[in-house]
């Protein structure tokens, strides 16, 4: 087959020998078998098992993310409440921003990437297989450490209470003696980690592995997208590293770094902060962008309007992103030059995002458009994420901006981005491609139901917080007084916060309803294209067989698999060459080599957590936790490049067999998978 | 290429056997338009009748010459932006409306996508122009919007002259954060080459009406911020550091103001005033702030409630006049100096981050607490978080702020906040030198410091 795993040339060079495998070196250590049950799950490498436990472990937090959101509207309800102390009220906001940005939106991205950009770009896996499953490991091992900080030493007594954004010197000890800020700076340094490691893959995957004739310029824009998203995250993740090293060091090794008595400057922080937090909000929006670019033109029945424009908007995107950071700085100081820099680079990214408004719309424009739950939640998207983009440029004006700065004006602003951009734009994401991920639909009632609440529920909650910040209302205060007249929105606000949590609970429901009528076959199939599709993963069948693809795909032009569907007739018209089911594959193949399921990924990243609790608590744990990683790195070396017995895949695969097709044999030298 | 909603098609379509489903979601849809309809309607009346609400913190409604510039700015931006919200969203429904076609659903919940096949739109790919003119044409808008705004950003930074009349047209302030409330450095000449203010007060910084005051913002612990929306945008207060702003108002009253800079534990109770005065009532205020007071004779009015004060509370709190503290071994009085200078709050290498009534790591977040030399002319107290007269708001926007002292004051939350100043907001920690102690005193105790504190004017 195309894709080979040739992860054994290494050992091939010393000796010379064929790959065949008679030697282990460590033989008690054969790669792990079956692809049932839940091994199939902790020891698997598919790109596609990865991407569904990064969906379900970014909802769940996600869930959880919400549940303290909860709280803190609970809490602001009424004036001068004491639902939450002002104790653990600082640390449930602190923890809903970080479980938000770093444990649902990122993974929930990550999701997205990890299953579709090998499918869209028509690869069988990842570039590095085993890394893969590594970040997703490690992504997880992370989270829950940072959750863990919720209990551990007592029920919120020890949670981060700094805020997302956790400026020095709050953060340092003496202002913040409690372990929170210690898990908060080792748990996002472990998800960095995660995130790095996943960026440099799918890197590799977008620049080495597409399909032959997929030129960068055909691959499908949220392919696109994804592919800057990794980009932005393999410049961002090591500043925030240097960030949180300089913290943890000085937090834990009486380091000077951000000690204003010892001379340093607290700025620091917050440039080192911000470089890398706003291209982090990019991070964060850019696979919503690309998941409503995909859902918009399959549900108008038209290709996407402008398609280099969408391209190269998101590429501008991403090199402005670099160049706005401050603009979260304009109240601290930095001085008038500055802040007018910033403030016109903030105001000039409005317009490559206004592109891509107007593209949206543009591709609306004339098609047939079909309101399906997805296409429901991308044109939420496209008019939520419009009123986000304007309210930031009321404050992209510095002067303006130091009224709204640090009120909820600014709160309003960043969830219209945040949710009504991105958290809409997954959900639409979600019920586009569940049946190709499961083989079932979602159903469309609940699902339009559940959005009809969760779009009605956002608005209640953050559209009035324009109109609180407007009237002063500071962010991050446990509580307002009665005469300051914030009592009637905020409690509009908690209402809406808790139809957004009917909505997601509808959502949960929904799975359960519509898998429960798929296993009782009362569901329709989806069979590989059920919404007529255009880009490459609906080429394949529904679910998505284990190898992706029965044979390479040759691509000729940007949306292949529509063109291999659709023609045109002499007077122009679209007419049907072929039904769906006719050109997608489906998945029969049963000749194809896999990379086999790996145990070291997963005992490799266990050691990340232990290290971190030995940071914090015992520094002998420290050791233990380092023995897990470096043993997991010994393991991944030198295990067994692949099993000749392996039941990975439902066929007994001789490791050798290539596909003896010859156009197939030609694709191989091209599409090579190293793990 | 008819739209299936037609009825015409649906004979043409009758292949599928979803043929009858249009006449369901013809009704199906709209709805969901006018659900959609009716909800901005409402969002819209309640945004209308909110903004009427009384905020004393609202943005929209300055009364200082900064805010108003800010103001004067942003409301044509809300207009230009309101414009762009219509048109996106007036061009979200109306192609959704408009270009519409149902999605096949009859009977089950999920949909199995069978689209009838030949009913296809034009395939268009684009239109070079009007991407070059939808990129170009925001383009323009906001290098307009940023000429106004770069010209309002250099403005707000300017100070002018102080008017005809003034009293003290050279004063500058010192502003200090601290967790969790606000100390006022006055320097009536201004701070250059001064060694020392010539007085200090906490938690309402009082100005002359009309005249730009100066202050410089900076902060002896974590990261706050300055602000009094009805008079300026706010300004962090950044330890090692001392940033200029200006605070001015044009017209007499109170004007409520909140840290917006998260500062830790009691953030939301971080709160001040800014108190406009004409400028007699600002020569009469300065003068009484001038003066220090006298050791109480045994026998005088309140004299055990200021050795209750000298016993438990001048670890913490200066009385000009009256309290002393140990410097370099020897006791010495509460003076000024001890203050510092704005040189001291920028060069903090010897990290006492301007100036420190202690010695040791804990000077940096229980050094001050604030000044009581003249505790009975402010009219609010624990970071403006208490007001100490119920008539303080009415009171100061007609001017009468001076003659708060000695009028009727809220006795009963006083007396709570000595008595248990923790429970009353969210302040000292145990492991945590910050924030006023739970004192422990007694109701006697706490009657005469109450009689004693009312009689600081």
């Amino acid at each position: 087959m195309a894709i080979v795993e040739q992860e054994d040339a290494p050992l091939e060079l010393g000796s010379g020998e064929s790959n065949q495998i008679t030697e282990r070196p460590l033989g008690a250590f054969t790669r792990p078998q079956g692809s049932g049950g839940w091994r199939s799950w902790l020891f698997t490498v598919d790109h596609k098992k990865i991407g569904i436990m990064y969906g379900a472990a970014g909802l769940l937090f996600f869930i959880i993310g919400g549940i303290y959101a909860l709280f803190v509207r609970l809490q602001l309800s009424r004036p001068g409440n004491s639902i939450l102390s002002a104790e653990t009220y600082n640390q449930v906001f602190t923890m809903h921003g970080v479980v938000m940005v770093f444990l649902a939106a990122i993974p929930l991205g990550a999701a997205f990437s990890n299953y579709l950009i090998p499918l869209q770009i028509g690869a069988r896996d990842v570039a590095f297989p085993r890394l893969n499953a590594f970040s997703f490991w490690v992504f997880l091992g992370g989270g829950l450490f940072l959750l863990t900080s919720m209990f551990i030493g007592g029920w919120w007594e020890n949670a981060p209470d700094g805020g997302w954004f956790a400026y020095s010197p709050n953060t340092g000890v003496l202002f913040s003696p409690s372990k929170g800020i210690d898990f908060f700076a080792i748990g996002l340094q472990i998800t960095g980690i995660a995130s790095l490691v996943g960026a440099i893959n799918l890197i590799v995957t977008v620049l080495n592995m597409r399909s032959p004739g997929m030129t960068l310029m055909k691959m499908p824009v949220l392919t696109w997208m994804l592919f800057i998203t990794q980009m932005l995250l393999l410049f961002a993740m090591p500043v925030i590293s240097v960030a949180l090293f300089l913290l943890t060091f000085d937090r834990l090794f009486d380091a000077n770094f951000f000690n204003v008595a010892e001379g340093a400057d607290p700025l620091l922080w917050q440039h080192l902060f911000w470089i890398f937090g706003h291209p982090e909000v990019y991070i964060l929006i850019l696979p919503s962008f690309g998941i409503i670019s995909e859902i918009i033109p399959t549900f108008s029945r038209k290709p996407i309007f402008g398609y280099p424009f969408m391209v190269f908007s998101g590429i501008a995107i991403g090199f402005m992103g670099w160049g706005v950071w401050a603009h979260h700085m304009f109240a601290s100081g930095v001085g008038p030059v500055a802040v007018a820099a910033f403030s016109v680079s903030t105001m000039f990214i409005a317009v490559p995002t206004g592109v891509k408004i107007l593209n949206w719309l543009a591709t609306m424009w004339g098609g047939r458009i079909r309101f399906t739950t997805p296409m429901l939640y991308a044109t939420a998207v496209v008019a939520m994420f419009t009123i986000g983009g304007l309210s930031g440029v009321t404050h992209s004006l510095a002067a303006a901006d130091s009224q709204q700065t640090d009120t909820y004006y600014i709160v309003a602003h960043f969830h219209y981005v945040i949710f009504g951009g991105i958290i809409l734009g997954f959900f639409g994401g979600f019920y586009y491609w569940w049946p190709k991920m499961f083989g079932y639909f979602l159903s469309e009632k609940l699902g339009k139901m559940s959005f009809w609440v969760m779009v009605i529920g956002f608005n209640l909650t953050f559209g009035p917080m324009h109109i609180l910040g407007l009237q002063g209302m500071s962010r991050r205060i446990q509580t307002y007084s009665a005469g300051q007249g914030f009592d009637f929105w905020n409690f509009i606000s908690t209402i809406g916060a808790f139809l957004i949590a009917v909505a997601t609970a509808m959502f949960i429901v929904n799975i359960l309803i519509s898998r429960r009528a798929y296993r009782d076959g009362k569901t329709p199939d989806p069979g590989p294209d059920p919404w007529d599709a255009r880009s490459l993963e609906w080429m394949t069948a529904s679910p998505v067989p284990e190898h992706n693809f029965d044979e390479v795909i040759e691509v000729e032009r940007q949306d292949e698999f529509w063109h291999r569907k659709w023609g045109k007739n002499e007077s122009g018209q679209v007419v049907r060459r072929a039904t769906a089911e006719e050109v997608a594959h489906d998945g029969s193949n049963t000749n194809v080599h896999l990379p086999s399921p790996s145990y070291w990924p997963i005992f490799a990243a266990v050691g990340l957590p232990i290290i971190g609790y030995g940071l914090i608590y015992n520094l002998w744990l420290c050791v233990i936790g380092g023995l897990f990683v470096l043993g997991g790195l010994y393991g991944w070396v030198f295990e067994p490049v692949d099993d000749p017995n392996a039941a990975g895949h439902d066929h007994d695969d001789d490791h050798e067999h290539i596909d003896d097709s010859p156009e197939n044999q030609e694709d191989a030298s091209e599409e090579v998978s190293v793990d | 290429m008819t739209s299936p909603r037609l009825g015409s098609t649906v004979s043409k379509q009758s292949s599928y056997s979803r043929a009858t489903r249009g006449v369901n979601s013809l009704k199906k849809i709209p709805n969901q338009h006018f659900r959609l309809m009716i909800f901005f309607v409402v969002i819209a009346t309640l945004f209308v009748t909110g903004c009427a609400s009384d905020a004393p913190l609202d943005t929209l409604k300055p009364a200082g010459r900064k805010a108003n510039d800010i103001n004067t700015l942003i409301n044509p931006i809300f207009v230009i932006a309101g414009i762009i919200f219509i048109f996106i969203q007036g061009a979200v429904l109306y192609l959704g409306w408009k270009f519409r076609v149902r999605a096949p659903q009859e009977g089950e919940d999920s949909f199995n996508g069978d689209y009838p096949d030949e009913d296809f739109p034009e395939q268009v790919h684009g239109h070079f122009a009007a991407e070059i003119g939808w990129t170009i044409g925001p383009a323009i808008l906001m290098a307009a919007i940023a000429i106004f705004s770069v010209g309002a950003l250099f403005s707000l930074d300017d100070v002018d002259a102080a008017p005809e009349g003034a009293a003290h047209p050279e004063v500058e302030v010192i502003v200090v954060g601290q967790q969790w409330w606000w100390e006022y450095h006055y320097y009536l000449d201004g701070v250059d080459g001064a060694d020392q203010p010539d007085f200090v007060t906490a938690n309402e910084i009082v100005i002359p009406v009309g005249q730009d005051v100066r202050i410089y913002t900076t902060s002896r612990d974590v990261i706050h911020s300055f602000w009094i929306p009805r008079l300026n945008g706010k300004k962090d207060a950044v330890p090692g550091r001392t940033t200029p702003w200006v605070v001015q108002a044009n017209e007499v009253g109170r004007f409520a103001g909140q840290c917006t800079e998260f500062c830790g534990l009691s953030h939301a109770y971080m709160r001040m005033y800014a108190v406009a005065l004409s400028h007699e009532g600002f020569q009469t205020w300065v003068e009484n702030q001038l003066e220090s007071r006298q050791p109480l004779q045994e026998g005088d009015k309140n004299y055990e409630g200021e050795q209750i004060f000298l016993a438990n509370c001048s670890r913490c709190h200066v009385i000009n006049g009256i309290t002393s503290r140990e410097v370099n071994g020897s006791i010495q009085p509460d003076s000024m100096a001890m203050y510092g200078n704005i040189e001291e709050f920028r060069d903090h290498s010897d990290g006492s981050l301007g100036q420190g009534k202690y010695t040791g790591s804990v000077n940096l977040t229980a050094g001050a607490a604030p000044n009581l030399t003249h505790f009975a002319t402010r009219s609010s107290y624990a970071g403006s978080f208490f007001e100490l007269y119920p008539d303080a708001q009415d009171m100061s926007d007609a001017g009468d702020y001076l003659r708060l002292a000695g009028s009727d004051y809220g006795r009963g939350t006083l007396e709570s906040w000595l008595r248990n100043s923790p429970a009353a907001k969210p302040n000292a920690q145990p492991g945590q030198a910050r924030g006023m102690p739970n004192l422990n005193l007694s109701e006697a105790d706490i009657d005469l410091l109450v009689d004693y504190l009312i009689s600081l004017d």
